[in-house]
């Protein structure tokens, strides 16, 4: 555990005297063939996803590639069995009755006529989340969340979130070029709102309580979001899911966690492959990635109003940069079709002010005006 | 004129010679003495004789003479001894090694060419060299032995110490030569020596580097014993050779083997100014560190804790001060450093792959005195002297960093409330209790504290105690016993936050017993043999909650304990005067003892926590698990020539208690394992041949060595295992093979204005690890390289004196660079990018070269005066290469993109300027 700093007390002489520069080794572009397998079992809502890729080489720009065309299906040890089916490519998903009381494996059948298999996973049942809340500092909000088993039976867990926001952009436009006219835009129609949701979490959450005497989390921080930033402008939600998980799976994690905090030091833990649940039936020797794993998920929403922040942290966001353009009337009919305007100008109206689209259409930066089902 | 002188000395002659004819004795003697001799001599003629009493006391008289020439007894008496006689009208000159002449020499002129010149140039008394020689101990000739076993014919043995002047320490390593014979021995580490020897009259020449030499005159009566103490040598400020036997490396039986004074070491550029016994070490061929800032040995393809370094005879967990940029022995009080990395003899085990044996100083016995120094990094001061003198002596050296200063002048925010410091302290007292019996008394203690960021804190020390006892029962049998302990313990302290505040305690502890006999039956057998015991205490891991706010539970891992024991016995034998062999035993047994829960997994299946079935219990003291056997130590030596030497040798040893490792480097927070139910002993086999030869008089070494190893039940860890605070390591870790090969060239001259030494290695290593899955399985089950595989090692250390006050050193390190895993590949799981590694230790960092410079400033060179200092000017890494010290890759926040980073430690030259003092 202390080991992980060890690597500071070297920081004294690096900054006396040593120096850090890039390093590519040439290693030779050799065709990395390893099938990863990224699957999980969720029993609250009895779906089931599996994503198939393949590794690529590092010295190549691409990112990994989907796995197409594979037979993909979970079998549990009652003997039932589920196929699934690929939508997207590369993503296998499917619907079952999900039990706590089976085992569960995964089989893959590949294109190159390969095999296969996790071990025989449980489901494993997440405690609910107590509370998700936030605290304010200068820079910016944490997200904490707290949750305990009563039955002292989960110790390991994880978490991902989803978070959607609401934004508005400064300018409220009201007038718009519509087949080469001026026309009025309809006040509910109007592009000034708009709702985003980011994309899921990557960070690596985790904890364990098995070093503590109760099976509790306390004020585990799952997110950070800096002062300033669009998230927190409006108003911003915050879904946090709670997965209980296995011993191994929860290994597994702090492997690719630790490999991805690798600083480098001869002090730091050598790197060793994460090694996952999952093997190939045809070659035991050949290198499979990834994990397979089920259990009942937990979540909690909560809304971060921008009112209810400190005074120092609510500031509109300085990114949009709008520049402020006047076009006169009799210029409305070079002006392209979908302009909009967002005043007049001009003793009675010499003309209209515009500026960047974006300051005034919402739905450019990737929202939408609807508001989610979810949103209060 | 010049026919007058003529005839002076015609006429002289010719008196002489009437004398003597006119002086005929009778005597019959038998062992008498000189004295008696004269005695009867006078009584019977008007001669009398003029000589020295202490040089003829040891000289006996054999003659029988009826009315025979004086002249004649004379000259049967003295033939074949080291003394001459000259007859002067009634007086008789004895004279040692030259004649005295009693006539001008001769030819005095020019044109008295034809006389013949004698083979034995007389000179005057005065020019003999006996002011130079220390007393007039030279000229005497001491009788040893009983004149009652007194065999003219026979043998005898002549034993005794060899102790230095000024300070009283033995000498070790002294060269003990009778030159009538050319046949010699060297002291051992006692300072002692043996050697057999025809009775009669001889000449023993003792030589020692930095002494002045010793001659003793002999009369080997019997068996006996002469004790000896030399001087150090004042050398003038003329350059002087001095040159000390140096032939061992040729003619001594032990191969793999480096010896380093500290004087040697303390000429090496380093880093931070600080003389340092562990890094001077690495410059020999055969060794390795994995890099710059760790301390860390692989001897010949071994891992770090495969080497037993002891310090005055107590194992050494630790060796490394401030995370592993210096040793934790003080230079002021080391004296020599030895390690054998082959041909291991049967008194040492326990284990694989090298003895490191560093001695300290025995304290000086004739006056007090003090030395030390300041460097960049930290301050030193040892005081010694005579608690009584001649017979009990005392040394404390002490060494402390105050680089809380160095930590203050770094401007950088995360380490402003950072804190490291270090310190160490040896204290010995050394006893002569009387001729046979002495004792020394060691303690030794180190420690160290660190804390990063104001968060975790570390501490660590070692603490080590010896007690050595040698006994001589006779001139053929002596023996030491000693008993030590050691223990190495940390602490790591978390404050981070109130609610995870802890304490984790770790402690490993031995405590040793060892008697060591060792019998001199005569020249060809020197038997040795001894009994050891080992008592191993660990206490593994014990966290604690601190702080009433933490919600850390206590986590406690049992206790461990063990026993070795082991039972050894060893010949040294000269079969001819070109070979020798050493044929050595040794038997270890070992056991695993309770209290101690054990798990049980089900046969056959994998040991994991899920296959877990039992918990068996033992009982305080009972053996849970039992290993021994036994470990065959051999060495040959065929001399080919006087000056060059072919050696074989093969040595088994076993380990019983393992580092558990993850890390590149050893880190103060390493775990130590015995071995138990499920980790076995690692057994390590080890062949070795060599040539060795001496170039120019022995003042150039010259060796080939190669070796092959093999290493069983080496451990490896699982992916992600978890060292620190695991109930059940057998989990957690793989059992692997090993082996090593390679060959060592050398070259050093240890002598002369430019002295030093070249070496070029070329060594493999290798691991192998076969699990019963292939997730326990590395690399496909194939051999790997290890990660201090460094293939090619080159290291040159050069001396160059420009007089006795100015020195220049320089250094040249290159070796290949250490074998590293590096990502190869990148992957996708749930929706972020990861790395996707080679084989293990597939890739490696680049080459290391580096080269340092010092320069050394003696003070004036007056014998008499308050202190002694010095300056030593060194630059570290004189070119500024940035050397790999590790090679990284991170993940770009926010992008797929995965950078490699490679980290140099000393990029730049640094310079230290240090001084010391001696008083």
């Amino acid at each position: 555990m202390g080991r992980k700093r060890f690597w500071k007390g070297i920081l004294f002489f690096i900054v006396m005297a040593g120096c850090v520069e890039p390093f590519n080794l040439s290693i030779p572009i050799t065709s990395i063939n390893v099938l990863v397998i990224d699957g999980f079992i969720n029993a609250t809502d009895s779906t089931m996803k599996v994503i198939l890729s393949r590794a690529v080489s590092i010295s190549t720009s691409d990112s990994s590639y989907a796995e197409v065309g594979a037979q993909v299906s979970v079998e549990a040890d009652n003997g039932s069995h589920f196929a699934l089916s690929e939508g997207v490519a590369g993503v296998y998903t499917g619907k079952a009755v999900i039990s706590p009381d089976n085992k569960y494996k995964l089989s893959v059948g590949t294109q190159d006529q390969r095999r296969y298999s996790s071990d025989f996973i449980d489901i494993l049942k997440t405690p609910p989340v107590d509370s998700v809340y936030w605290t304010a500092s200068p820079d910016g909000i944490a997200v904490f969340v707290d949750s305990h088993d009563p039955n002292n039976a989960t110790h390991y867990y994880r978490w991902t979130f989803d978070e959607t926001w609401k934004y508005r952009v400064p300018y409220l436009a009201y007038k718009e070029i519509i087949n080469g006219q001026l026309a009025s835009i309809d006040p509910l129609a109007s592009k000034t709102i708009c709702y985003l949701s980011g994309p899921p979490s990557t960070s690596i959450l985790i904890y364990s309580t098995a070093a503590l005497s109760a099976d509790a989390v306390s004020k585990f921080q799952v997110n950070f979001l800096p002062k300033g930033v669009q998230k927190i402008s409006e108003e911003y939600s915050i879904d946090v899911h709670q997965h209980a998980i296995s011993a191994n799976l929860y290994d597994f994690w702090l492997q690719i966690q630790t490999k991805s905090q690798n600083n480098g030091s001869l002090f730091s833990v050598l790197p060793t492959q994460a090694v996952g649940n999952v093997h190939s039936d045809t070659d035991p020797s050949e290198t499979v990635l990834g994990y397979f794993s089920g259990s009942t998920v937990a979540s909690k929403r909560i809304f971060i109003d921008t009112l209810d922040l400190p005074l120092y942290l609510q500031r509109f966001p300085a990114y949009y940069n709008c520049k402020a353009d006047s076009v006169p009337l009799g210029k409305m009919d070079e002006t392209p079709e979908g302009t909009l305007f967002y005043s007049s100008y001009g003793i009675g109206i010499q003309g209209y002010l515009t500026t960047d689209k974006h300051c005034m259409d919402c739905t450019l930066s990737g929202g939408t005006t609807t508001p989610p089902k979810f949103w209060k | 004129m010049r026919t007058f002188f003529f005839c002076f000395i015609e006429l002289f002659s010719w008196c002489s010679v009437l004398a003597q004819e006119q002086n005929r004795i009778t005597a019959q003697l038998s062992n008498a003495s000189f004295d008696e001799f004269v005695k009867t001599v006078e009584s019977q003629t008007s001669f009398h004789f003029f000589y020295d009493h202490r040089s003829t006391d040891s000289l006996l008289v054999n003659t029988t003479a009826n009315d025979e020439a004086l002249p004649n007894v004379l000259k049967r008496i003295f033939d074949g001894t080291r003394f001459s006689f000259s007859v002067y009208q009634e007086s008789i000159f004895i004279t040692q090694g030259r004649e005295l002449y009693t006539f001008l020499p001769y030819p005095l002129f020019d044109d008295d060419v034809e006389s013949t010149t004698p083979a034995r140039r007389p000179i005057a008394y005065v020019d003999f060299d006996l002011k130079e020689q220390s007393k007039d101990d030279e000229n005497k000739v001491y009788r040893i032995g009983d004149r009652a076993n007194f065999n003219s014919k026979g043998r005898a043995t002549i034993s005794g110490m060899i102790k230095s002047q000024s300070t009283g320490e033995p000498i070790v390593g002294a060269a003990v030569v009778d030159e009538n014979s050319t046949t010699g021995v060297s002291s051992d580490p006692f300072g002692r020596f043996q050697l057999e020897l025809s009775t009669g009259s001889h000449s023993l020449k003792f030589r020692m580097l930095g002494m002045k030499p010793v001659v003793r005159r002999i009369f080997l009566l019997s068996t006996g014993s002469l004790n000896i103490e030399m001087a150090e040598e004042i050398t003038p400020l003329k350059e002087v050779l001095v040159r000390s036997d140096k032939d061992a490396h040729v003619t001594s039986l032990q191969m793999g083997v480096q010896k380093l004074d500290i004087k040697m070491m303390k000429q090496i550029p380093l880093a931070l100014g600080e003389t340092d016994v562990l890094k001077a070490v690495t410059a020999l061929p055969g060794v390795q560190t994995v890099g710059e800032g760790t301390l860390g040995l692989n001897v010949r393809g071994g891992s770090t804790s495969q080497n037993q370094i002891l310090f005055n005879d107590a194992f050494v967990y630790n060796p490394a001060h401030f995370f592993g940029f210096f040793s934790t022995f003080n230079p002021d009080v080391v004296k020599s450093v030895e390690l054998y990395k082959s041909g291991i003899t049967a008194d040492y085990g326990g284990r694989l792959s090298s003895v490191l044996d560093i001695r300290a100083r025995e304290g000086n016995q004739k006056k007090l005195s003090a030395s030390g120094g300041i460097s960049p990094v930290a301050v030193r001061l040892t005081v010694e002297g005579p608690l009584i003198k001649d017979k009990t002596s005392f040394l404390v050296g002490v060494r402390s960093t105050y680089s809380d200063w160095v930590m203050r002048q770094v401007d950088v925010k995360s380490l402003l409330n950072s804190k490291a410091s270090f310190y160490d302290i040896t204290a010995n007292v050394n006893h002569k209790i009387n001729e046979n019996n002495s004792l020394l008394i060691s303690a030794y203690n180190s420690s160290d504290k660190f804390r990063l960021n104001n968060d975790t804190s570390y501490q660590y020390s070692n603490l080590n105690a010896s007690a050595k006892w040698t006994h001589v029962f006779n001139s053929k049998l002596y023996g030491y016993a000693v008993g030590s302990f050691s223990q190495y313990r940390y602490r790591i302290s978390g404050n981070e936050n109130p609610a995870t505040s802890f304490n984790m305690d770790y402690s490993v502890g031995q405590a040793n017993l060892k008697a060591d006999f060792t019998y001199y039956h005569n020249t060809r057998h020197t038997f040795s043999a001894g009994v050891s015991a080992l008592q191993y205490s660990l206490s593994p891991g014990n966290m604690q909650p601190s702080g009433s706010q933490s919600a850390i539970a206590s986590n406690v891992l049992q206790n461990e304990r063990a026993r070795e024991s082991a039972l050894y016995i060893g010949d040294n034998i000269e079969v001819s005067r070109s070979i020798s062999v050493y044929a050595g035993m040794r038997y270890s047994s070992y056991q695993y003892l309770g209290a101690k829960d054990v798990y049980a997994y089900v046969p056959g299946l994998t040991r994991e926590v899920s296959n877990m079935v039992d918990t068996l219990h033992y009982g305080q003291g009972k053996t849970i698990a039992n290993y021994g056997g036994f470990e065959p130590r051999f060495s040959l030596r065929y001399r080919l020539s006087d000056n060059a030497s072919l050696k074989f040798s093969y040595n088994r040893m076993r380990q019983y208690i393992q580092m558990l490792s993850n890390t590149t480097a050893i880190t103060p927070t390493d775990v130590w394992k015995l071995s138990d139910t499920y980790i076995k002993p690692q057994v390590g086999d080890q062949f070795s041949i060599g040539f060795y030869k001496n170039l120019k008089q022995n003042l150039v070494e010259a060796s080939i060595e190669a070796y092959t190893k093999t290493i069983q039940n080496t451990i490896d860890y699982k992916g992600g295992a978890q060292l620190l605070l695991n109930h059940h390591i057998e989990t957690d870790v793989l059992n692997s093979s090993g082996k090593a090969y390679g060959i060592e060239l050398l070259i050093k001259k240890s002598s002369g204005k430019i002295n030093g030494w070249v070496s070029y290695t070329y060594s493999r290593s290798f691991l192998k690890t076969v699990g019963s899955v292939p997730v326990e399985t590395i690399n496909r089950g194939e051999y790997y390289p290890s990660s201090y595989d460094k293939p090619h090692a080159f290291n040159f250390i050069g001396n160059y004196k420009f007089s006795r006050r100015y020195n220049f050193s320089l250094n040249a390190i290159y070796s290949t660079g250490r074998p590293i895993t590096v990502p190869v590949g990148a992957y996708t799981f749930q929706g972020t990018t990861h790395v996707f590694y080679s084989d293990r230790n597939q890739y490696r960092v680049p080459d290391y070269f580096r080269i340092d410079a010092s320069f050394n400033i003696e003070g004036n060179h007056k014998i008499k005066k308050l202190a002694h200092s010095s300056w030593t000017l060194a630059v570290y890494n004189l070119l500024g290469r940035h050397n790999a010290y590790s090679v990284y890759y991170l993940t770009q926040e926010n992008s797929k993109v995965i950078n490699g980073y490679m980290l140099s430690v000393f990029a730049r030259p640094i310079p230290t300027l240090t001084y010391n003092f001696k008083f």
